[in-house]
C-alpha cells in the first residue's frame, strides 16, 4: 500500500515477478552465466547507485529478501509471479513455477502465481499440454507467462501464431486460464527476422478474442508496432515491466514512453511490474508517483498521467485482470501484516 | 600498408543497424591490429543476446568496408560477448553468408537485407522527425515545412539558414540536416536542390493534414532508437568500462528532443 501525502491509500499489484536461482552451481555452461550477467548489468546500470545489489546476492536471494523487498519495504500488496523455465541454461531451471511457488506457499493471500508453456514441449513434456493441465489443478493458475525466445534442444526460439501454440491456447480457454502474459525481448529466432517483432501477438490476439495477452515491456524497444497493435486489439495490454526504471535514468523517455501508451491504448490496459529481481520495486513506486508528464508531451498527445491513471497502472488494472476485489483485500491485509526476522543484505 | 586512421575512417561506415550509429561512436571497437595487409578488427557487442542476425550485419560490413581500403588484403573480425559469437566469427570470417552459416535457423534463401532496409526506414523517420520538430521549435509553420526544396537550406556553423520568406534561422540543426540527407542518400531519395525536402520514405509528399499522424509515428520509430542507443551504450559501460557506469550521456540524445 502506498499512500499519499493527503493520505490517499494505493493499492498496488507488482505484476511481473520471479523468484530465480542464478546461482554458479544452477548454470549450465556459459549459457547460464551469459543470461544473468545480462540481467545484472540491467540491474547495475538503470538502478539508483544504492539500490544496487552484489552480483552473489542477485543470482539467488530468498523468499524472506524477496517478502521484504516487495511487501515490507516496496509498497507491495500482491505480486504475480512469472515462470521463467530456461531448462537449457540452468539445471533446475531459472524460475519455474515450482520455485515461484515457495513464495506463494509462505503469502498465499498476497501472491498470484502463474504458469507457463511452450508447444515444442508437446503432450507430456516438461511444459507440456499435461504439465499445464496440472498446473491448473495444483494451483489453480489464472495465467501463463509465455517465453517465445526459449532455447530448446537446438531450437532456438517458437513463435505463437502457429497450430502447434494454437493447440496450447484452446486448451488456455478450456481451463480457464486467460491471462496471456507475453515476454517479447531479443527472440533469436527466426534469425532473419526482427528479434523484437511482434505481430504473432496480434494473429493469436485476433484468433482468441476470450483471453487477455499481455505484452511484457510493452514490446518495446519496438514500441510503435505495438501500440499499433494493442489499439487494434481490445484484448492486448502493455506491462510496464523494463520501462518502468527508465522514470530514474531517463526520465524524458519515460515521459514519452507513457505519453504515447496513454495515447494508443488508454489507461485501462496497462500494468505496474518491477520486474523483480531485475529491479526492486520501492523506488520506482515511489518516482512514478512524484512523475509528472512534461506540457509540451500533454499537449501533443492530449494526455494526462492524473492520479486516477497511476492509481490503476499500479494496481486497479490489474486487479480487474485477475478478478480480486480491492476493498476486500486492502481489508484482509491490513489484518495480517508481513513481520520478518532476519537483517536486510548489504548492497553492493 | 594502410594506415590506422585510413582503418578508423572505414569503421566509421559500419553503423549498428538498429541504432543508426556508427559502432565507431557507440563505443563498440576494442582494437584494430594491421600486420601487412592483414588487418584484424576486435569489437564488443553490449549484451550476450544482442540479435545475432545483426550482429553479423555488423561483422560482415566491418569485413567488406576495410576490405576496400588500399593496401588491405586481407580482413579478420573478431566480435565478442555473443551468444553465437564463435558461429558468426567462423561464418563471417569464411566469407560464407547469413544462410550459410545458420542453415537450420533460416531459410535457405535468406538473405538480411530485407531485415536491413526496414531499419533504415526507421533511421530515416527519425533523422527526420528530429529536423521537422526544430523546425517546428524554430517557429516555422507545418505549410512553410513541406514547401522547403532541399536548395532553401544552407548550413551556418551549427545552425541552419532557410531561405524562406522571410528567411529563418533554426539554431543547433546543422548535423541534423546532414544526418537527414545523409540517409536519403542512401535511400536513393531526390537530393538535389529542387528537389523537396521532406517526403514519404517512398519518396511522396506528406499532406499539410497528415503531418500530424505521420509524426507520431515517426516520432515512436525516434523514440525507439534513442531508447536503445542509450541502453545499449549503457550495458556496454556497466559491463567493460565500470569507471562510466553512472555516465547517462548517449548519442542517441541527439534524437531527443522537446
Amino acid at each position: 500500500m502506498y499512500r499519499t501525502a493527503d493520505g490517499r491509500e494505493i493499492f498496488v499489484i507488482d505484476a511481473h515477478t520471479h523468484l530465480w536461482d542464478a546461482s554458479p552451481e544452477n548454470q549450465r555452461g556459459k549459457l547460464g552465466k551469459g543470461w544473468i550477467d545480462c540481467f545484472y548489468a540491467y540491474h547495475k546500470n538503470l538502478s539508483p547507485p544504492d539500490k544496487v545489489w552484489t552480483l552473489e546476492h542477485y543470482q539467488r536471494y530468498s523468499v524472506e529478501d524477496m517478502a521484504r523487498d516487495l511487501f515490507v519495504e516496496g509498497y507491495v500488496d500482491m505480486c504475480i509471479l512469472q515462470s521463467t523455465n530456461l531448462f537449457d541454461f540452468y539445471h533446475t531451471g531459472f524460475n519455474p513455477i515450482e520455485r515461484n511457488a515457495q513464495l506463494k506457499e509462505a503469502f498465499p493471500e498476497r501472491v498470484i502465481l502463474n504458469g507457463s508453456f511452450d508447444p515444442r514441449h508437446g503432450e507430456d513434456g516438461p511444459l507440456g499440454l499435461n504439465a499445464l493441465r496440472r498446473a491448473k489443478q495444483q494451483y489453480d493458475i489464472q495465467g501463463v507467462k509465455l517465453y517465445t525466445a526459449e532455447w530448446h534442444n537446438g531450437s532456438r526460439g517458437w513463435r505463437m501464431n502457429t497450430p502447434e501454440a494454437y493447440r496450447f491456447f484452446e486448451e488456455c480457454e478450456k481451463l480457464g486460464i486467460k491471462n496471456i502474459h507475453i515476454h517479447k525481448g531479443p527472440t533469436i529466432w527466426p534469425l532473419d527476422r526482427d528479434s523484437f517483432d511482434v505481430a504473432d501477438v496480434d494473429y493469436a490476439a485476433t484468433d482468441f478474442p476470450g483471453l487477455t495477452f499481455i505484452v511484457e515491456h510493452c514490446g518495446l524497444p519496438r514500441l510503435e508496432d505495438f501500440c499499433w497493435i494493442a489499439t487494434q486489439e481490445t484484448n492486448v495490454w502493455g506491462g510496464l515491466a523494463v520501462a518502468m526504471p527508465f522514470i530514474h535514468s531517463r526520465p524524458r523517455y519515460f515521459a514519452e514512453v507513457m505519453a504515447n501508451l496513454l495515447y494508443w491504448l488508454g489507461p485501462d490496459k496497462l500494468t505496474f511490474a518491477s520486474d523483480y529481481a531485475l529491479w526492486t520495486p520501492g523506488w520506482l513506486i515511489e518516482k512514478f508517483m512524484a512523475f509528472e508528464l512534461p506540457e509540451d508531451l500533454e499537449a501533443e498527445f492530449g494526455v494526462k498521467l492524473t492520479m486516477e491513471t497511476k492509481e490503476k497502472i499500479l494496481g486497479l488494472n490489474a486487479a480487474r485482470l485477475y478478478g480480486i476485489d480491492v476493498e476486500a483485500k486492502k481489508e484482509q491485509l491490513r489484518n495480517m501484516p508481513v513481520v520478518l526476522d532476519g537483517a536486510a543484505p548489504a548492497t553492493a | 600498408m594502410p594506415t590506422l586512421a585510413e582503418i578508423n575512417r572505414a569503421l566509421a561506415e559500419v553503423y549498428d543497424p538498429e541504432l543508426d550509429t556508427p559502432i565507431t561512436e557507440l563505443g563498440f571497437v576494442n582494437e584494430v591490429q594491421i600486420a601487412d595487409g592483414h588487418v584484424t578488427v576486435t569489437y564488443t557487442v553490449p549484451t550476450f543476446w544482442c540479435a545475432p542476425n545483426f550482429v553479423f550485419m555488423m561483422s560482415q560490413d566491418i569485413r567488406s568496408e576495410v576490405g576496400r581500403v588500399p593496401g588491405v588484403t586481407q580482413v579478420t573480425v573478431i566480435v565478442r560477448n555473443n551468444c553465437l559469437e564463435d558461429e558468426i566469427n567462423h561464418g563471417v570470417n569464411a566469407g560464407r553468408s547469413f544462410a550459410e552459416t545458420f542453415p537450420a535457423d533460416v531459410d535457405r534463401n535468406a538473405d538480411l537485407e530485407a531485415l536491413r532496409h526496414t531499419f533504415t526506414v526507421k533511421g530515416f523517420l527519425a533523422r527526420q522527425d528530429v529536423l521537422i520538430r526544430r523546425m517546428r521549435q524554430a517557429g516555422l509553420a507545418d505549410a512553410a515545412i513541406l514547401a522547403l526544396r532541399v536548395g532553401d537550406v544552407m548550413v551556418q556553423g551549427e545552425d541552419l539558414l532557410l531561405h524562406t520568406m522571410p528567411p529563418h534561422w533554426v539554431p543547433l540543426a546543422a548535423g541534423d540536416l546532414l544526418r537527414y540527407l545523409h540517409k536519403r542518400r542512401r535511400l536513393q531519395l531526390d537530393i538535389t536542390a529542387e528537389a523537396p525536402l521532406f517526403t514519404t520514405v517512398e519518396g511522396q509528399p506528406i499532406a499539410e493534414a497528415e503531418l500530424a499522424a505521420y509524426l507520431r509515428y515517426s516520432r515512436s520509430a525516434r523514440l525507439n532508437i534513442a531508447f536503445n542507443t542509450s541502453l545499449c551504450e549503457g550495458l556496454l559501460r556497466t559491463q567493460f568500462y565500470p569507471e562510466r557506469q553512472h555516465d547517462h550521456s548517449s548519442v542517441g540524445d541527439r534524437l531527443m528532443i522537446g
